[in-house]
């Protein structure tokens, strides 16, 4: 798994650049995604769960446009065929990519947070290079 | 200058629309986040292009898509959706839309359409719908026989 698909802050950081104040706007709307994405994630799981199926894959739709925006294309790509197993109320699948799009969630954040936390670095990987 | 208003639910997705947009080519006149405020404001400031948002609370983007055409027939209206699947295109394209900024986006895709169709404003013929970087034929043509 790449890092950089996890999370790539490339739009980001020149978003930063262009404009006085933008940078600090960013780290809110990252920091908003590191805060409270997991739990946003698991309210639509939850959804599906009780069967709320079209308040689940209006969730997914959202999050996925949103956290993709910021840079999270693994979820964003893990969200769009969830949305789409969900739409077509095909169970197992909708399980398996819940799963798969939790942990693509949790990589982003992970790496998001580690960006917040260094300024502004050119990638979100881990010390050394390591994989989380 | 071009003016640019920006109707969609999510502060997040509004947000880096005004990042992205506001530069040196477009002012972004006003935001809003439903329907009814959009509306409101669009027929306060009569933008160039609103970019609206398909999916939200209350009055979704394709009605209000038809209420601004209605109103503002000369504001070129993009709509910002996370789905491309056929009814949707053509529902919007059916309305007057003049084009697509598909989520998640890019800065380069979102100024891309943005150019295209400011530049369709400033043309004598009618405004092409572009989706991202493609342009898409005007409904009077390869449109006219898959309109609802």
């Amino acid at each position: 798994m790449r890092n950089d698909a996890a999370f790539d802050p490339t739009q980001l950081i020149a978003l930063g650049a262009s404009h006085e104040g933008a940078q600090l706007i960013l780290q809110g709307l990252v920091g908003n995604m590191v805060a409270t994405g997991a739990d946003q994630l698991a309210a639509a799981r939850s959804a599906w769960e009780d069967g709320r199926r079209g308040e689940a894959a209006r969730a997914i739709h959202t999050l996925r446009g949103t956290y993709g925006t910021l840079g999270a294309e693994l979820f964003a790509a893990s969200a769009l065929e969830l949305e789409v197993a969900i739409d077509a109320a095909r169970e197992e699948r909708v399980a398996v990519l819940f799963e798969a799009s939790e942990r693509a969630l949790a990589l982003a954040v992970e790496l998001a947070s580690l960006w917040l936390a260094r300024g502004q670095p050119r990638s979100g990987c881990l010390p050394g290079g390591a994989m989380p | 200058m071009t003016s640019v208003l920006i109707i969609d639910d999510n502060p997040t997705i509004r947000a880096m629309l005004r990042l992205i947009i506001q530069g040196e080519e477009y002012r972004v006149v006003g935001e809003a986040s439903n329907g009814a405020q959009g509306l409101e404001r669009a027929l306060a400031v009569t933008p160039d292009i609103v970019c609206l948002d398909v999916v939200m609370p209350g009055e979704d983007g394709l009605q209000v898509l038809i209420r601004i055409k209605e109103e503002l027939a000369r504001t070129a209206v993009l709509m910002v959706t996370g789905k491309n699947d056929r009814d949707t295109v053509e529902g919007a394209i059916a309305r007057g839309a003049a084009g697509f900024i598909l989520k998640p986006f890019r800065a380069g895709t979102v100024l891309d359409t943005l150019a295209k169709t400011a530049a369709s404003l400033r043309a004598p013929r009618r405004p092409q719908p572009t989706i991202g970087t493609l342009a898409i034929p005007a409904p009077n043509d390869a449109f006219a026989d898959m309109r609802p």
